[in-house]
C-alpha cells in the first residue's frame, strides 16, 4: 500500500510540470502583458521595454519557463509581477481560506446528501423520494451566484443574522459553504438514491431479507457498502470543481481566496501569480484523486487487494 | 403525519419566498449583523471608523507602483503631492506655498514650512526632490512626466523643477500619483530593498494594516500638519468586494458605510431604501470607438464618417449605462478646457450614412471586428445592430480586459471600443490619443494628421488657459471632421452611501476628500 501511495505521489510530478508548462505557454501566448496594469494610461513603448526588461519577460521562453520551474520546486513561487510581494505570501493567505470553504462545503454535501439519498432509495414512490428529485434538480439547475445572492438578500438584509462578505468568524462560512455544498448535494443525492436502489435490487439484498435480517441492518450493513462506491468516484472529482466553484463564491461573498487569486492574476497577466495558484490547485486535485482511490480500498476488499498485491491483477 | 410535513414544507417555502420578496416596506428593518457598524452606536456615540468598498485591491504602497483609480483613493490619503486635485480635477495648491516662474522651463516652488510626516520629522526640499527626481528617472510617469527634466533644491523649502520645454500644465503633472512626496531617507531604503510594507507619508493618515486581497485600514494621523483641516474621522477602511450587487448589499445592512462604485443595475432595489444614499457626479470618462485608419475601409474619410452618422449614441447610452450620462461627438468629455459640443453637427441619420458610403465606394457594405470587455457587450450589440442597418457588418469580439488595448491596437485590430479618464487640459489628452508620438501606445486608431502635429504646439503657448482654449477648440474641429473615432458618450460616476453619512464628495473620477467623511 505505501509502495502504491509514494508511486502515485511520484506520478503527481510529471502531471504538474504539464499543468506548469500548459499554463505558463497560454500565459506567453495570450495578448497582452502586465505592462498594460503597471503603467496603466502612463503606458508608452520604452516604459513598457523597461518594465519586461526588469520582469525578465524579454527573455526566450524555454529559459523563462526552466528559471521558473527551477525556483518551483526550491519552494520559491516568485515575486507578483504587480503588487510586488512573494507569491508565497498570497497564497498563505488566500489558501486556508479556500481550504476551509472547499472542507466545510464538501462534508455538508456528504453529511447532508448521502442520508437524504438512502432514505429517498428506501422509499422510492414517497414525497420525499420525490421532493429529493426535485431538489436535484433545482439544486444542479440554479446558477451558484443567484442562490448566492437570493440567500444573502435573506439571511444578511431581510434577516440581518448574517455578515454578506467576509470571512472573519465561523458565521461567515455559513453562506458560501451552503452555496458552493448545494449544487453538489443535488448531485451526491441523486447519485447515491439510484445506486441504492439498484443495490436494493441485488440477490445477495434479497437473500438477506430472505433469511429476515432486520430492514435497518440490510441498508445500512449489506446495501450501502457497494452503494457508496459511485458517489465516492464522484466526490473526489468534485474536488476539482469545487475548487472551480469557489471562485464564483469568493467574487460574490468577497473571500480571498485561491480563486479570486486566480481569477484576478489572470486579468492582470501576472503570470507568477496565475502559475502558483493553478499549479497549487492540481497538486489539491491530484492528493483528492488519491485519497479517493485510497477510500475504495478501505469500502471495496476487492481493490484492497490489488493495491496489496502491488497493483497486479491476478 | 404525512398531510403535517407536506403543510411544514410548504411553510418553509412560504417563508422564503416572502422574505425575498422585493417589497420596499421590507427594506426599511436593515439590521446590521455586527456591532462596530452602527452608524450612532445605542449608546448614542457616533461612529469614528469609516468603512469603504472597492471593486479591486491596491498594488501596494509604492506610489510609482501602479497608477490605478484604487491606488489613488488609498494612498492619496497618506502621501501629500504639490498639488492636488480638486472637485472638476483642475489642479490646487497641496505642499506649495508659492509657485513661480523664473524662465519658460524653470519653476521654483516653495513648498509649506509647517509640513511634515507622521513620524513627525520635517518635510523638505530634499524629500520633494528625491521623490520628484525618482518620477522622472523611473520613465513611469508617462507622457505627463515626460517633458520634467530635473528637480533640485534651492533651499530648505524650495525646489527648481526644470522642463525639456514650455509646460503650463506642470502643476497638473504634480498632482499623479507618481508626484507623491516621501522621506528621502526612506525613499532610498524602500527603493533599494523593494519593501514598501510601512510606509510613511505627510497627509491626514498613516498606515495602519493591511491584509492582501481583503482589506487596508488607515488610520487617522494625529501629526497632521494642519490641524484645523484634520480628518473628521479616526480611520478608513478600505474592504475588496468585487461584486457590485454584494457592495450594495453591504451597503444597505450597514456592513460598510461608502462604496466607491455603485452599479446603476441596483438603482431600482435601492431607491426605496431610506437606509442608503445613492450619490452622482459629472464624469470625465469618455467612451469612445477608435477605428484602424490603416484598415482599407477606414482609410476613407467618408467610411469614417459615415459610422459618425450611422450609430445612435443615445441608444448605445441607454443599453450601455441606463441612459446615465450624455452622449457625445467630439475628442474631449465635457470637463474639458475648450471642449466644444458638436462642431461638425453629427447626428443619428441612416441616410446620411449611406450616402457617405456611397460617396467611398462602399454602399454594398463590408465587415470588421469590434474589440469590446464585458462592460461594453450591451454598447456593442447596439452599434452592430445599427451599422447593419447600412449594410455594414459587425463581428463583436471579446477582450479579457480593456487593459489588451494597446497590444490589440498594434496588432492591426479593426476597431475597439475603450474609455479614457480625460484630464482637464486638452494638452495631456489628444497628443495622447491621436498623436503621432502615441502610435504603438494609446493612439489606437494609428492615425497621423500632419496639420494636427504642427497644432499641438498651441497647447504648450502660453501660460493662460485661455489663450490656449482656442488652440484646443481647432483640434475638436479637425478631429471631428477628420473623425478616427465614433465617441459615444461621457458616462455618469455613482457612489452608494448610508444615508447618516455625511461628508460624501466626488469629483470627475472618483469619491475624494475622504477625510471629510464623519456620522
Amino acid at each position: 500500500m505505501i509502495r502504491y501511495i509514494g508511486k502515485r505521489l511520484l506520478l503527481m510530478l510529471p502531471v504538474v510540470i504539464g499543468v506548469i508548462f500548459v499554463v505558463y505557454l497560454i500565459m506567453y501566448l495570450s495578448p497582452g502583458d502586465a505592462t498594460t496594469t503597471i503603467l496603466g494610461t502612463s503606458w508608452t513603448p520604452e516604459g513598457a521595454e523597461a518594465i519586461r526588461e526588469q520582469l525578465g519577460l524579454n527573455e526566450p521562453f524555454f529559459k523563462q519557463f526552466f528559471t521558473y520551474l527551477f525556483h518551483f520546486f526550491q519552494g520559491d513561487l516568485g515575486t507578483s509581477y504587480i503588487t510586488k510581494e512573494a507569491v508565497m505570501n498570497q497564497v498563505r493567505i488566500s489558501f486556508p481560506n479556500t481550504a476551509l470553504l472547499v472542507l466545510v462545503s464538501m462534508t455538508l454535501a456528504v453529511a447532508v446528501s448521502i442520508p437524504i439519498g438512502i432514505r429517498a432509495a428506501v422509499k422510492p414512490n414517497s414525497f420525499f423520494s420525490a421532493f429529493t428529485t426535485a431538489f436535484a434538480l433545482v439544486g444542479i439547475a440554479a446558477p451558484g451566484f443567484w442562490i448566492a445572492l437570493l440567500l444573502v438578500l435573506l439571511f444578511s438584509v431581510k434577516l440581518g443574522w448574517l455578515h454578506a462578505s467576509g470571512l472573519e468568524s465561523w458565521k461567515d462560512a455559513i453562506l458560501p459553504s451552503i452555496v458552493l455544498a448545494l449544487s453538489f448535494m443535488a448531485s451526491i443525492s441523486r447519485m447515491m438514491r439510484s445506486s441504492m436502489i439498484e443495490s436494493l435490487g441485488m440477490d445477495y439484498v434479497r437473500t438477506a431479507r430472505a433469511k429476515g435480517v432486520k430492514k435497518r441492518r440490510v441498508v445500512y450493513r449489506h446495501a450501502l457498502g457497494n452503494a457508496l462506491l459511485p458517489p465516492l468516484t464522484v466526490i473526489g472529482s468534485y474536488i476539482g470543481e469545487m475548487l472551480g466553484g469557489a471562485v464564483i463564491c469568493e467574487t460574490v461573498f468577497a473571500i480571498p481566496g485561491m480563486g479570486r487569486l486566480m481569477v484576478n492574476s489572470v486579468l492582470q497577466k501576472d503570470t507568477p501569480s496565475v502559475l502558483a495558484s493553478v499549479s497549487i490547485m492540481a497538486i489539491c486535485v491530484a492528493i483528492m484523486s488519491l485519497i479517493t482511490d485510497l477510500a475504495y480500498a478501505f469500502f471495496d476488499p476487492r481493490i484492497k487487494a490489488l493495491y496489496m498485491r502491488g497493483g497486479k491483477s491476478k | 403525519m404525512k398531510k403535517v410535513r407536506v403543510l411544514a414544507w410548504i411553510l418553509v417555502l412560504a417563508f422564503i419566498l416572502s422574505a425575498c420578496g422585493g417589497s420596499s416596506s421590507g427594506t426599511t428593518a436593515a439590521p446590521k449583523p455586527g456591532e462596530s457598524t452602527e452608524a450612532p452606536s445605542p449608546s448614542g456615540e457616533k461612529k469614528k471608523d469609516i468603512t469603504i468598498l472597492m471593486p479591486s485591491d491596491i498594488t501596494g504602497f509604492d506610489p510609482w507602483a501602479a497608477s490605478s483609480v484604487y491606488n489613488q483613493l488609498v494612498l492619496w490619503q497618506m502621501y501629500d503631492r504639490l498639488y492636488e486635485l480638486d472637485e472638476d480635477k483642475k489642479p490646487s495648491p497641496q505642499l506649495t506655498k508659492e509657485a513661480k516662474m523664473i524662465s519658460d522651463t524653470e519653476w521654483e516652488i516653495k513648498i509649506k514650512e509647517e509640513a511634515k510626516f507622521s513620524d513627525n520629522t520635517p518635510l523638505t526640499s530634499k524629500d520633494v526632490a528625491a521623490s520628484i527626481t525618482r518620477g522622472i528617472e523611473s520613465g513611469l510617469g508617462g507622457a505627463i512626466f515626460k517633458p520634467l527634466q530635473s528637480c533640485e533644491v534651492i533651499d530648505e523649502h524650495t525646489v527648481k523643477i526644470t522642463t525639456a520645454t514650455p509646460y503650463p500644465q506642470l502643476p497638473v503633472a504634480l498632482c499623479q500619483l507618481i508626484a507623491c512626496i516621501v522621506p528621502a531617507d526612506y525613499l532610498a531604503q524602500a527603493t533599494s530593498s523593494g519593501d514598501w510594507s510601512n510606509p510613511i507619508g505627510s497627509n491626514r493618515y498613516k498606515f495602519g494594516s493591511r491584509i492582501p486581497g481583503t482589506s487596508v485600514t488607515l488610520v487617522r494621523n494625529e501629526n497632521y500638519w494642519n490641524p484645523a483641516d484634520a480628518a473628521k474621522n479616526e480611520s478608513l477602511t478600505y474592504k475588496i468586494v468585487p461584486e457590485a450587487s454584494t457592495r450594495t448589499i453591504m451597503i444597505q445592512t450597514g456592513e460598510a458605510d461608502l462604496s466607491s462604485e455603485f452599479s446603476t443595475a441596483d438603482m431600482e432595489i435601492v431607491k426605496n431604501d431610506d437606509k442608503v444614499k445613492v450619490y452622482s457626479h459629472k464624469s470625465s470618462v469618455m467612451v469612445f470607438m477608435p477605428l484602424n485608419c490603416e484598415y482599407e475601409p477606414f482609410t476613407h474619410k467618408e467610411v469614417r464618417q459615415a459610422l459618425n452618422f450611422a450609430i445612435s449614441r443615445d441608444n448605445v447610452l441607454l443599453v450601455n449605462a441606463n441612459g446615465y450620462g450624455v452622449t457625445n461627438y467630439t475628442y474631449l468629455s465635457p470637463t474639458c478646457y475648450g471642449w466644444l459640443d458638436n462642431p461638425s453637427g453629427y447626428s443619428y441619420n441612416v441616410d446620411k450614412a449611406k450616402e457617405l458610403l456611397k460617396q467611398a465606394g462602399y454602399e454594398g457594405g463590408f465587415s470588421f471586428d469590434l474589440y469590446v470587455t464585458q462592460a461594453f457587450t450591451a454598447a456593442g450589440t447596439q452599434i452592430q445592430s445599427d451599422l447593419k442597418a447600412v449594410g455594414i457588418t459587425v463581428n463583436i469580439k471579446m477582450m479579457e480586459s480593456v487593459d489588451d488595448v494597446v497590444k490589440l491596437a498594434t496588432d492591426g485590430a479593426h476597431a475597439m471600443i475603450t474609455t479614457w479618464g480625460a484630464n482637464p487640459e486638452p494638452t495631456l489628452v489628444l497628443p495622447r490619443l491621436v498623436g503621432e508620438s502615441a502610435l504603438g501606445a494609446y493612439n489606437l486608431a494609428h492615425y497621423v494628421n500632419p496639420e494636427l502635429e504642427a497644432l499641438w504646439a498651441g497647447g504648450y503657448a502660453s501660460q493662460d488657459v485661455n489663450d490656449r482654449i482656442p488652440y484646443y477648440k481647432q483640434w475638436q474641429e479637425i478631429l471631428c471632421e477628420d473623425c478616427p473615432w465614433v465617441p459615444l458618450y461621457v458616462g455618469e460616476l455613482f457612489c452608494l452611501a448610508t444615508a447618516d453619512l455625511q461628508g460624501v464628495q466626488m469629483n470627475t473620477e472618483q469619491i475624494f476628500k475622504l477625510h471629510e467623511l464623519h456620522y
